[in-house]
């Protein structure tokens, strides 16, 4: 089962022939993803190795069949990209670009939601449920199939905590990057109801950050709907209130987005919190 | 990106929003101003991106062109809020009625205009204890700024009915500059009235999203030439996310939440990072060799500088690549001047990041916490 990405997902990569991703979609048919078309304006009929290039969203999922669309172009460019998918029937957008402007955010967001389409991101490391099938950036290095279901804001440390799991022998139904900005589609709340219900899923880790409200409303979600024990890191205990390092969205403003609300909350849910990533296989496995 | 606060004020000032008027003085026009010019009584202001300026001693009343010339030299000798002080404004000092506050922000997705019926509070308070001192009106991407929900907003307050067209006026022209000028915060604070019935804005602070600065050339200009010291402008001319913090661990390596867990858990053992420093953007711009070299040779220099991290855990780019680059700039340093230097390598092709840099001689860490904790001790040791 795993969630959001399998074998049968028919990938469409929008932006295919910059380098990114080009490299990218190497790695991912390496690992064996779907990935069944690419799109470029202007560059219908090229091929990136084995797959086809497309000049449209339209066209590529009429010849394809597409239904999962990884957005590879530069951020500026990301709002008349996840339009475009949209229009072409695409359900599910993941967007691992990184400064995304905040106003295009919140018209992509009215679009999402008016069309009932599933956004991942953006600025994050994309979606794997490991060997299965790969979107974005996840590498066998760190990632092992396993049971946990995964969810984090921050690629580079959802790949350490990953590597802590995978030295234990431990590994992931799915792990799923929901992004380090403020403004984001799928976040930890819709992670946790979809592997609630994953029978592949026996207990799922939120690696969080501070700033906004994700990690507050997650907890919410688990005291009220989970049965399935959850765990939680969260980095940022020492970003001084009003300064803003690292993501765009680990921002504290008074009390809003500040570690010791956020692990207060998570630890009222029952989350048992980790104070260091190297505790996070132990209290998967208590 | 943080305007100054007469780059802000020329920005309301373009969407018909009233300001006090002023001179913007540097060091280098100040010989040439005539002081005979100047609005006596002014406000002297010192123009430097931080908050909080007032308290630390940046904004000083003058009356005469005698306390004038005393109050510039001491401002422009001294830093403020760590900025050196470039220039100053000097305004009309004006005397108000009374104060109130004004500004439009982003709270996750949302757009609010939050309104106060006094000066004093600000962003900050809002998220604090003072939630209720604002009335808070939703701005809607598509269909704006309901008038109806703005006058409730402002009865709430009880401001006085006479003054609600010029808030109003004042409200769509900060809800119009917001959306043009892709600003995700806009604050007038205070905004005064000033005579009977006219408001006018006596500072602004106009936060505009870096991630927009394409589509917004002026902004982007001013970027570019940034104050900061040498080592700042080399950090961002390599796109290197450079935050100094002042601990003598210094950090070499990629990804935000990497790096801010990092300086979570070297704090947790007892020392501290000299800076924040994410190296993503370097790498993807093909830099990863001169920001290493800039790296390595700035905290071999400093002496404050007592260990080194070097943390690359990644899985879209390849690590083996960032690891031939340092073994590279390790092996053109002298080893007399090397310092405790702990290396971890984790994710896309790691074992050949590894074994390049056991052949030259660096054994990498295991493990995050092993390294975090060499370097912490090595630090605290030292």
């Amino acid at each position: 089962m795993a969630i959001l990405v399998d074998r049968h997902t028919r990938v469409c990569i929008q932006g295919i022939t910059g380098p990114m991703g080009q490299f990218q979609a190497q790695e991912m048919l390496s690992y064996g993803t779907n990935v069944v078309a690419g799109t470029s304006p202007g560059r219908s009929g090229a091929r990136v190795g084995p797959v086809p290039v497309f000049g449209t969203m339209a066209e590529a999922v009429a010849k394809t069949g597409a239904d999962l669309s990884l957005i590879y172009v530069a951020a500026p460019r990301v709002k008349d990209a996840v339009f475009e998918a949209i229009d072409a029937g695409i359900r599910t957008i993941v967007c691992v670009a990184e400064w995304v402007p905040v106003h295009d955010m919140v018209m992509i967001m009215r679009r999402v939601r008016e069309a009932g389409t599933r956004l991942v991101g953006p600025n994050c490391s994309g979606i794997i449920s490991p060997r299965r099938a790969k979107i974005g950036f996840y590498c066998d290095e760190v990632c092992a199939p396993g049971r946990i279901g995964v969810m984090a804001k921050s690629g580079t440390l959802s790949y350490a905590v990953l590597a802590e799991m995978k030295r234990a022998g431990m590994g992931a139904s799915t792990v799923v990057g929901v992004g380090g900005d403020e403004i984001r589609g799928t976040g930890f709340r819709d992670c946790l109801e979809l592997f609630e219900a994953d029978a592949d899923t026996d207990a799922m880790l939120l690696v969080g950050e501070v700033g906004g409200t994700e990690e507050e409303r997650a907890a919410e979600y688990v005291m009220h709907h989970c049965r399935k024990p959850v765990v939680a890191f969260v980095a940022g205990r020492t970003i001084p209130h009003g300064r803003n390092i690292g993501h765009a969205g680990a921002m504290v403003l008074g009390d809003r987005g500040s570690y010791i609300t956020k692990v207060a909350a998570l630890k009222a849910a029952g989350v048992r919190v980790a104070e260091v990533i190297e505790d996070v296989p132990g209290l998967l496995q208590a | 990106m943080l305007l100054l606060e007469h780059e802000g004020k020329e920005v309301l000032r373009q969407y018909g929003i009233r300001v006090p008027r002023g001179t913007l003085i540097d060091k280098v026009t100040l010989a040439s101003v005539p002081t005979s010019s100047l609005p006596f009584p002014a406000m002297v202001k010192a123009q430097v991106p931080a908050g909080g300026r007032g308290k630390a001693g940046g904004i000083r009343p003058v009356s005469s062109a005698e306390d004038f010339e005393a109050v510039v030299t001491g401002l422009f000798s001294a830093e403020l809020k760590g900025f050196q002080v470039a220039s100053v404004l000097v305004e009309e000092r004006k005397a108000t009625l009374h104060e109130y506050y004004m500004s439009i922000i982003f709270v996750g997705e949302d757009m609010l205009l939050l309104v106060g019926a006094r000066g004093g509070v600000d962003v900050e308070s809002f998220f604090g204890t003072a939630r209720d001192e604002f009335a808070t009106v939703t701005l809607d991407p598509v269909y704006g700024l309901p008038e109806y929900r703005l006058r409730d907003a402002l009865a709430e307050l009880k401001i006085r009915p006479a003054l609600w067209g010029k808030f109003m006026d004042v409200a769509y022209r900060l809800a119009r500059l917001f959306h043009d000028c892709d600003a995700t915060i806009a604050e007038i604070n205070p905004l005064a009235e000033v005579d009977a019935d006219a408001l006018m804005a006596l500072d602004a602070r106009i936060v505009i999203d870096d991630g927009a600065l394409f589509r917004q050339p002026r902004f982007a200009v001013r970027r570019e030439t940034e104050s900061g010291d040498a080592l700042g402008r080399r950090m961002r001319e390599l796109q290197i996310q450079w935050v100094p913090l002042g601990g003598p661990v210094g950090l070499i390596g990629s990804g935000a939440g990497c790096g801010v867990t990092i300086m979570d858990w070297i704090a947790r053992e007892g020392s501290g990072l000299a800076a924040f420093v994410d190296l993503d953007y370097a790498v993807l711009s093909g830099q990863t060799e001169a920001g290493l070299r800039l790296l390595v040779d700035h905290y071999l220099d400093e002496p404050g500088i007592r260990s080194i991290i070097v943390n690359f855990t990644a899985c879209g780019v390849r690590v083996d690549l960032i690891a031939e680059s340092l073994a590279k700039v390790l092996q053109e340093v002298n080893p007399a001047r090397l310092k405790p230097i702990y290396l971890h390598f984790e994710g896309n092709r790691r074992d050949a990041a590894r074994e390049t840099l056991r052949r030259v001689g660096f054994t990498p860490c295991e493990t995050l916490g092993e390294a975090v904790r060499a370097a912490a001790a090595a630090a605290r040791e030292a």
